[in-house]
């Protein structure tokens, strides 16, 4: 059976990388006695695939896997599974849906296509607002954008929704960019294109949170649950 | 964490590399109420994380104290040339990885001294730390500070930095210690006494307060090492557990994020050797001979994988193959794991075809390189170092590891052993050539590896010196001209970190001064290659008008003082000269396990016995 699973990477693990995190999650899912699956072969490894990978110093509320286990547990149901893992998780990860899915046509990170970010920046100065909320709005009229300049990538086009707010006496970016294999958008690029382009001066040091990851289809937004 | 530190972390960390090194938060962790305790202690490991979460020792501990209500036990690691440059810049003392505390705040810092070339670091930590680096400047504010692990056995060139060693296995005296220094603070309103405190450890068997022995020297040479309290010793014995059975042993241990040197579950089989290779201080100050029962093992290899999820298990001693259940383990763990894809590893394998049948069976999950140390290129010398290898053990292991399927072959050997002659390098040399040539088709490749014979403290080859840089590096050229071109990778040490070593391991108290101004002078990490800075030492040794080739290539004299004289891990030192005898007149010593007694002179004095569960082993 396949199990998809959403689930946070915590403050706590803000540091990790995405090897770290795919350590992690083999050995939560051992201790709680899952029934793993193995690939064949000289150096088999779990069948365990990640939506996407998550860079050092980015926690995330929407995190995805695909994990194929044996039949055996289907008995127990996927509920009794789901507090399995959570008994057995770190700190760093915590689940927060666990649904059994058919054997999926496309991979996960085939099918993940946009990423929302919002990075808090360390204070809100009046100042300090305005000039972030109109470098945003100036950055968005650009039609090309790229950071190696004259001739790098287009990056304009990845970019979807850029958006300013203050919540708890802090700057929030709010971004959607596109992510996965037709191309990914960097939330720290976004930042220093803020920068160099639109002179925000965003003060240091960011601390960048994934929302959620996503698949654009015709109806909108949808999340690997959903699919 | 608390917030001050967590907020100034949260600025610095982004800013260094492998920021989780500072942050813990692992997998049975232990974040225990501060307030509540007796006593609060902070393991120090003089590395980096990734090599102190690798450390059993440091395992063994942190659950044998935080088991108890009364105690709590944190964890500091050496930070990095980077985050040292930022916590200093901020201002940030080293802390606990717990709770975040500053070092200052402990009731006792223990470090546990694994090598000679962490002695830097030591001074580095407690220099972050905001404590003196000297302990007669420390006053009754300041934590206790404590050091054990193999160094302890010659700790004299450290002395002076540290309060208390604790020599010998660690598992009861370490909460000794710690009941001390509970109850002496208890009845002081959670003040010390730091004269009244030492003098109350000096009496706990196993701990030695260097401040109580006054070294005496006549013409610049160690005469005596002499008491000057009553309460404190003549000699200091080692403690040892003389039942693993019942020793704690911890199947939920911590967990790292990160990636650390050794990322599995660890089995500890026995501790002690008595094959009595004349080099190995391990073989010395380990004895005897005390093994886990089968049942034991197989019970805490279930806990461990379920307690981990590690997907490998390692065995581990001083010799593995010598485990008298040793077939029996194998088979069983690689029945039980099989199916889970856990893989079992074997370190410290005898070069003989009995190991070589063990790690075949392993091999049916996980295909890993084999190695043998040989240790010496002929008989002669292999005899002289009581290495008890044949050279038809050797081949007879390699013949079996190619039928098996290796085609990669590792083979350890050490220069300028004692006796040693150009011969013996060239014996290195033949050695390989013989296993290339037997198995001509069969595509073998070899790797050797020869490091510098270090002299080390409680061992037979201890009153020797090292033998001089010159000819060290004369050897290691020779061997690479004789190996270029060949199917075989060579690798050699550098001779210079063999050399502080060496003036380390058999040093006296005066290198003190020498440790500190290199440390002064930026040495830091000194076991590690890119950042061993020899000027830093050559400038230190030279502001004391020492030479470290003259202090590692002395030769002790049978009648002379040694610097660790005082401090009695259980050997005779009539024994330990008997063998140096033995060694030079090439006879060899048997292992005493089932054999003839040695007359080492330790089961007696310390009343202790080998614990030895079947008939097997290699």
């Amino acid at each position: 059976m396949i199990l998809r699973m959403k689930y946070r990477k915590t403050e706590a693990g803000r540091y990790l990388s995405h090897l770290d995190m795919a350590r992690t999650i083999e050995r939560t899912f051992r201790r709680a006695e899952l029934p793993l699956v193995f690939s064949a072969g000289f150096n088999p490894h779990p069948k365990i695939s990640f939506a996407s990978a998550l860079a050092v110093g980015v926690t995330s509320d929407g995190e995805y896997l695909d994990a194929e286990l044996s039949e055996l547990c289907r008995a127990e149901g996927v509920p009794a599974l789901a507090d399995k893992i959570s008994r057995a998780a770190p700190k760093v990860i915590e689940l927060l849906a666990l649904m059994e899915i058919r054997k999926p046509e496309r991979s996960l990170s085939a099918v993940i296509n946009r990423a929302r970010y919002l990075i808090t920046l360390p204070s809100a100065d009046p100042a300090g607002l305005a000039r972030s909320k109109a470098a945003a709005a100036k950055l968005l009229e650009f039609e090309t954008l790229s950071l190696k300049q004259p001739q790098g990538k287009n990056l304009r086009p990845w970019l979807y929704e850029l958006s300013i707010s203050v919540k708890d006496r802090q700057v929030v970016l709010d971004m959607l960019t596109e992510t996965g294999q037709a191309g990914n958008l960097k939330p720290q690029d976004v930042l220093t294109l803020l920068n160099d382009e639109c002179r925000a001066n965003l003060d240091k040091p960011w601390l960048i949170h994934r929302e959620g990851l996503y698949t654009q289809t015709g109806g909108g937004l949808r999340t690997p649950m959903d699919l | 964490m608390r917030k001050e530190v967590g907020d100034e972390l949260q600025r610095i960390l982004p800013q260094v590399v492998k920021p989780q090194r500072y942050l813990g938060g692992e997998l049975n962790s232990a974040e225990k109420d501060w307030e509540s305790v007796q006593v609060r202690y902070l393991f120090a490991f003089p590395d980096v994380y990734e090599v102190g979460m690798s450390h059993l020792g440091l395992q063994i501990l942190y659950g044998l104290v935080n088991r108890r209500p009364d105690m709590l036990m944190e964890r500091v690691f050496a930070p990095w040339t980077d985050m040292e440059r930022f916590m200093r810049e901020a201002r940030l003392p080293l802390f606990g990885l717990e709770s975040g505390r500053p070092m200052k705040e402990y009731d006792c810092i223990g470090f546990t001294l694994q090598y000679e070339l962490s002695f830097t670091n030591v001074l580095n930590m407690l220099s972050l730390g905001d404590i003196p680096l000297w302990a007669d400047e420390r006053d009754n504010t300041c934590p206790l500070v404590i050091a054990g692990g193999p160094c302890a056995s010659n700790p004299e060139p450290a002395a002076p930095f540290i309060d208390a060693f604790v020599l010998g296995d660690g598992e009861e005296v370490q909460l000794e210690l710690l009941e001390t220094v509970a109850a002496h603070r208890r009845v002081r309103n959670g003040a010390q006494d730091r004269d009244a405190l030492l003098r109350e450890l000096a009496g706990i068997p196993g701990v030695y307060v260097p401040s109580f022995y006054q070294p005496e020297y006549e013409n610049g040479v160690l005469t005596r090492v002499s008491r000057i309290i009553p309460e404190a010793p003549a000699r200091v014995t080692r403690r040892i557990i003389p039942d693993l059975e019942t020793a704690f042993f911890p199947v939920k241990p911590l967990i790292p994020y990160i990636e650390v040197v050794h990322d599995r579950m660890v089995l500890e089989l026995f501790r002690g050797c008595v094959r009595g290779c004349r080099f190995c201080q391990a073989g010395m100050i380990y004895r005897p001979v005390r093994e886990r029962s089968l049942e034991t093992l197989l019970g805490q290899a279930r806990d461990l994988a379920l307690n981990t999820g590690h997907h490998e298990i390692s065995l581990t001693s001083l010799s593995s193959s010598d485990y008298s259940c040793i077939p029996e383990l194998v088979k069983t763990l690689v029945g039980d794991f099989e199916e889970r894809h856990i893989g079992v590893s074997l370190s410290s394998l005898r070069a003989d075809a009995f190991s070589v049948h063990l790690a075949r069976e392993i091999q049916k999950i996980r295909k890993t390189g084999l190695t043998f140390a040989p240790e010496a290129g002929t008989q002669r010398l292999r005899d002289i170092i009581n290495k008890g290898v044949t050279e038809a053990d050797i081949t007879q292991a390699v013949d079996a590891a190619v039928q098996s399927g290796w085609r990669q072959i590792k083979l350890y050997f050490m220069m300028g052993l004692p006796g040693e002659t150009m011969a013996d390098i060239e014996g290195i040399v033949q050695l390989c050539e013989k296993i290339l040539s037997e198995h001509p088709k069969r595509g073998v490749r070899i790797t050797v590896s020869v490091s510098n014979f270090v002299p080390k403290a409680h061992t037979p080859f201890q009153w020797c010196g090292q033998d001089a840089q010159a000819n060290l590096m004369e050897k290691q050229q020779f061997l690479r001209q004789k190996f270029r071109g060949r199917k075989i990778v060579y690798h050699y040490h550098d001779a210079a970190t063999s050399l502080l070593e060496a003036v380390f391991a058999r040093g006296d108290r005066r290198l003190a001064k020498v440790l500190h101004e290199a440390w002064r002078r930026g040495s830091r990490f000194d076991g590690w290659t890119e950042l061993f800075n020899w000027e830093a030492w050559q400038g230190a040794f030279e502001a004391f008008g020492l030479d470290p080739e003259v202090l590692a290539g002395a030769r002790f004299e049978e009648d002379q003082c040694l610097p660790w004289d005082h401090l009695d891990y259980g050997v005779d030192k009539v024994f330990l000269r008997e063998e140096y005898r033995r060694a030079a007149d090439g006879r060899t010593t048997p292992d005493c396990r089932r054999g003839e007694c040695a007359g080492c002179g330790l089961c007696g004095r310390l009343d202790t016995s080998h614990v030895l569960w079947g008939a097997a082993g290699s």
